[in-house]
């Protein structure tokens, strides 16, 4: 090739490298307003009817969960990605139940609790646990026992019905050295199963004002849509619960 | 507020399979070198590692060999295919013939290198020897995965202290768990390994990733392999009392 025509591909590549890194990886620009958040809510998923930004929740500097009121007074959740060179809505649901989203499936000191209850309907705590049952098997003479796995994490809903918290350091210590076991059985998992080996899960109890287990009941319609790693979390009862 | 965590995705460095690996390596390209030896045409090197590579490929099926899944070659596929595509020039064919069953060929000698480090593995890292599982303890320290787990640490002194004295006991996993569960409520439930160890380290180059429970009473550990589990006891507590 010669010189002169180098000096145009190299122009063209360098523009390209830039253009992506540009879009890629620059930083996330400011968040958009809250009126123009709702319009964006409601662009992506029509059927949430937000009305309200109740607050704009930073995950990190690419991730952000908005708690929205919608138009019939429904209390949803709104997860936005800096992606692409844009904040994308990922996903929306109007019920606002205790998800877990997964930022990072491969790291779990990133997953986060998130929720948005009804302020009206009088809830003072939520208890989040992590569960992993307790087993014995024997086959052939080799007997194998799993010890129960139960965690809790208590959040106070006092001063907001919504929120966002990191698991707790201990849970995800046990969810490593757990799932770190689990590879070295099987080194080619494809699956990107968070808890594969102890069928381990999260689940939440709600307390009312009394401090007693509160039966709450999600009315009214419900939608909701992802893209993303994030999961509804499993209502559980006190009676099921060991050493309460 | 954001704690730093490493998962670890690779399975850890396990000495008897990289030998294994390694000593299958050297078998195929001493065998290799034979062929080419003996034989009057000499095809550049390049063309015979692609032969070896494409022979190597197979329909194989997995099987349970003392406990380690093995992958059991059947239907030498690559053989065929370098057929088809070589066999039109007999000369040619036969030149690449020999290497092409050297790759099909490969497929058990890496068979029977992987099942030669069973036994050289169970000598380097005794499997009931805790020694193996706990070789460095420096860094240890216990997670509570249940409610009824005594607010305490892991004595590291005791530990290494109690190391070498530590008694193998049988596994009684149904005893266990009846014991936990028989006639109770789940509020009345105890468990037995109510504390998970971690931050210890495994001898190098063992590739073992055991999961480590501490018993309630700080004078037992199981350690739960992906293939079993054993169970010791020790004289004296493991665990530092927390002094209230």
């Amino acid at each position: 090739m010669t010189k002169k025509k180098m000096v145009p591909l190299a122009a063209v590549v360098l523009a390209a490298a830039l253009f992506a890194y540009w879009f890629y990886f620059s930083k996330p620009s400011e968040f958009p307003a809250n009126e123009q958040a709702v319009a964006e809510i409601n662009r992506t998923f029509p059927k949430a009817y937000s009305r309200t930004i109740q607050e704009a929740i930073r995950i990190d500097d690419r991730h952000m969960v908005l708690p929205f009121i919608s138009k019939v007074k429904n209390y949803g959740l709104s997860y936005w990605v800096w992606r692409n060179h844009k904040w994308n809505v990922v996903s929306v649901d109007t019920n606002g139940k205790p998800s877990m989203w997964k930022i990072d499936p491969t790291d779990p000191s990133s997953y986060y609790l998130i929720w948005n209850l009804q302020p009206d309907h009088p809830l003072s705590s939520i208890n989040f646990y992590l569960i992993g049952e307790r087993e014995y098997h024997i086959s052939g003479g080799i007997e194998d026992y799993q010890p129960k796995v139960q965690m809790k994490k208590k959040i106070f809903l006092q001063e907001k019905s919504y929120g966002a918290v990191q698991l707790p350091e201990q849970w995800t210590a046990s969810i490593n050295v757990l799932s770190q076991a689990e590879s070295a059985q099987n080194p080619d998992v494809l699956t990107m199963d968070m808890f594969p080996e102890q069928s381990m899960f999260i689940g939440w109890i709600p307390y009312d004002k009394a401090g007693k287990e509160s039966n709450i009941m999600f009315e009214g319609p419900s939608y909701s849509s992802s893209y993303e790693a994030i999961e509804e979390l499993r209502p559980i009862n006190e009676s099921d619960m060991e050493r309460p | 507020m954001f704690p730093i965590n490493f998962t670890i995705n690779f399975p850890p460095f396990n000495v008897a399979t990289a030998m294994a690996g390694l000593g299958a390596w050297g078998v195929i390209i001493f065998f290799a070198y034979w062929i080419y030896k003996k034989q009057t045409a000499k095809p550049k090197v390049w063309k015979i590692a692609a032969v070896v590579l494409v022979g190597f490929f197979s329909l194989s099926f997995d099987v349970n060999m003392f406990g380690t899944a093995v992958k059991l070659s059947i239907l030498p596929l690559g053989v065929g295919i370098l057929y088809y595509l070589l066999n039109k020039n007999k000369e040619k064919w036969q030149t690449y013939r020999a290497f092409a069953w050297l790759g099909y060929l490969a497929n058990f000698i890496f068979l029977l290198f992987a099942l030669l480090a069973i036994p050289v593995h169970h000598v380097l890292y005794p499997a009931n020897e805790p020694s193996t599982y706990l070789a460095n303890v420096e860094d240890a320290s216990i997670i509570a995965i249940h409610p009824t787990a005594k607010e305490s640490n892991i004595h590291i002194e005791s530990l290494k202290k109690q190391l070498p004295l530590l008694k193998q006991r049988p596994i009684h996993s149904d005893v266990w768990y009846y014991e936990m569960v028989k006639d109770k409520e789940a509020k009345e439930r105890d468990e037995r390994f109510p504390n998970l160890l971690t931050g210890t380290i495994s001898k190098w180059g063992s590739g073992l990733n055991p999961l480590i429970f501490i018993e309630a009473d700080g004078k037992g550990i199981l350690l739960s392999t992906p293939k079993e589990q054993f169970y010791f006891r020790s004289g004296a507590s493991l665990l530092e009392e927390e002094v209230k």
